[in-house]
């Protein structure tokens, strides 16, 4: 069942043409890369479906209704969003951030804030200053507090930049295991070997518009990864599946 | 809540000692005197002069404190203060002008001060104005105000009238009658409840405006009830006690380690902590023998900034 859909959406800023009647539609239990050069409409995308930018020409629907017309309150229980790096304000602990994430239920469930942190490993650290934890730690708990609010769609704005290679592993495996679950996860990154051996499939922005969309080793073939990346790759198979390591970058 | 109920006590303890010193020394027990004279006078005396200044410091440190920790949330900065929005200064100006036509009009005219300031507010930064917009526009109102009551003291028709003018802009709750509580408790009252419904508002952008956000919060909605909320209550407050700086700013950092940063227990806790401040302020003032009772806005200031120095002190070290 599709759980979102951009349909030919365009958003102008500033006079230029960010999105350019894009389209994608995510469904229940897949994890979707969305993977595009800088500027290329990543975040533009993610914030309209969030409802944090209005789109100039077409729409985006939130289970089958048009998001424009769903009251705030409704479209935060259904939909989930980790933004880049977001800092904290105050030190409030770990378990007080991961239960922001109830804040659209009115509740303060404190099973589905246990159940959240369990899902990255971070129970132990329940009540450390947000402030006091390592890059890695702090996007671990980021992330468990987008879980915590158990919307079944979540969309996640470069979870794995700047964390360590264990760290963007861990993230990857906790999204693995909630499209496992049923949950449609849309996750945009910029690492095309860790999107490539993560996700189901992968959605190709380039110029604000999708220009592929299918399996990572269907799509990303030489003349795309030139066209719309400007880069070679070196290709390997590892535990079955097909994985990429950019190696030259192309004028 | 053990830590709200302790200062609830410790307010109820220093209002007790509020309305039991003053100029003349007369202790509430008086009251209850079989001597009719004498009671007559104590009620005259703790009822209608000390109360009400009592009142009054209750309820202005409540709201300074109050708005200063909505503001602080909001702005996710712990240097903002109820000053910052440029709320106090246009309250004060509207009370200087009112000064030209009669002291009877000077608290109609802060009001209108207060609430001038957040249309001009809405006008110069509009009605979806971000975090950064509505500051520069609070700023620039800000300077505005200061720069217009500099001109009306410059411009007072005689050297009694600037002098007044100053006095009052100090900032005091002395001298004040039921008359200045009634008219200010109202709006204060309800820009306690406006600034009160922020609260989960301001738990969610802990986490910045884009998680506030897709938690379902209306940032425009928070914005400008912080402001409004903030123009009610201390736009009422200035408009009967003059200029009283640095409760807004400091109470928040005092609260934040001791009740957490959650706002159903902040809030209270800033409204109590700012109360308790002032009243004890104005306590000390009127026990210490100077050769002329300190205005409770010098006090505050000097209280204050020392508390900004130290501050600055430690981030230093930290860095």
């Amino acid at each position: 069942m599709s759980r979102l859909a951009w349909n030919g959406v365009s958003l102008m800023r500033q006079g230029q043409k960010v999105l350019d009647g894009a389209s994608l539609t995510v469904a229940e239990g897949e994890l979707i890369g969305l993977v595009g050069p800088n500027g290329a409409g990543k975040t533009a995308m993610l914030r309209l479906a969030v409802g944090f930018d209005k789109p100039d020409e077409g729409e985006v629907r939130l289970d089958q209704s048009p998001l424009a017309a769903l009251p705030p309150a409704e479209r935060a229980r259904r939909l989930a969003y980790l933004p880049q790096q977001p800092e904290a304000a105050w030190p409030i602990t770990v378990a007080q951030a991961v239960a922001l994430g109830r804040l659209p239920h009115g509740d303060r469930n404190e099973e589905a804030v246990a159940r959240a942190l369990d899902a990255v490993g971070m129970s132990e650290f329940a009540d450390r200053p947000l402030t006091r934890l390592s890059g890695g730690e702090r996007a671990l708990v980021l992330l468990a507090r987008a879980l915590a609010v158990e919307a079944g769609l979540i969309l996640l704005d470069e979870p794995t930049a700047n964390l360590d290679p264990a760290h963007q592993l861990r993230v990857m495996e906790v999204l693995r295991k909630r499209a496992d679950h049923g949950d449609a996860v849309v996750v945009v990154m910029h690492d095309l070997g860790l999107a490539t051996r993560s996700c189901d499939r992968l959605a190709v922005l380039h110029k604000g518009r999708i220009a592929a969309d299918g399996a990572p080793d269907a799509i990303l073939d030489d003349p795309l990864l030139r066209k719309v990346f400007s880069i070679t790759v070196a290709r390997g198979q590892m535990e079955g599946r097909p994985f990429l390591v950019p190696a030259r970058w192309v004028a | 809540m053990k830590s709200l109920a302790a200062m609830l006590a410790l307010l109820i303890a220093l209002a007790a000692i509020s309305t039991g010193i003053g100029a003349s020394h007369l202790s509430p027990a008086a009251l209850w005197s079989d001597n009719h004279a004498l009671a007559d006078l104590a009620r005259q005396v703790v009822v209608d002069i000390r109360l009400p200044r009592t009142v009054l410091a209750i309820l202005t440190g409540a709201s300074l404190g109050l708005a200063g920790a909505v503001l602080q949330g909001l702005l996710r900065n712990p240097l903002a203060d109820p000053g910052i929005m440029g709320i106090s200064s246009t309250a004060a100006l509207g009370a200087v002008i009112a000064f030209y036509f009669g002291f009877n009009l000077v608290v109609a005219g802060g009001i209108l001060g207060s609430l001038a300031a957040v249309l001009l507010l809405v006008g110069l930064a509009g009605r979806q104005a971000g975090t950064l917009t509505l500051l520069l526009a609070g700023m620039a109102l800000s300077s505005l105000a200061i720069a217009l009551t500099s001109l009306a003291l410059n411009l007072a028709p005689s050297p009694m009238a600037t002098y007044e003018i100053l006095f009052w802009l100090l900032g005091s709750v002395a001298d004040r009658s039921w008359n200045h509580v009634y008219t200010a408790l109202p709006l204060m009252l309800a820009g306690w409840a406006v600034l009160g419904s922020t609260g989960k508002g301001l738990d969610a952008l802990a986490l910045g405006e884009e998680v506030a956000h897709s938690l379902g919060v209306n940032l425009a909605r928070l914005r400008w009830s912080a402001v409004a909320g903030t123009a009610l209550a201390v736009g009422a407050a200035v408009s009967v006690t003059g200029s009283i700086g640095f409760i807004g700013l400091v109470v928040p950092h005092l609260m934040r380690p001791l009740v957490g940063h959650r706002s159903a227990r902040l809030l209270p806790a800033c409204a109590l902590a700012g109360a308790i401040l002032l009243l004890a302020a104005d306590i000390v003032i009127r026990l210490l023998s100077l050769r002329v009772e300190l205005k409770l806005g010098v006090a505050t200031a000097l209280l204050g900034a020392p508390f900004l120095l130290m501050k600055v002190l430690r981030m230093r070290e930290r860095e």
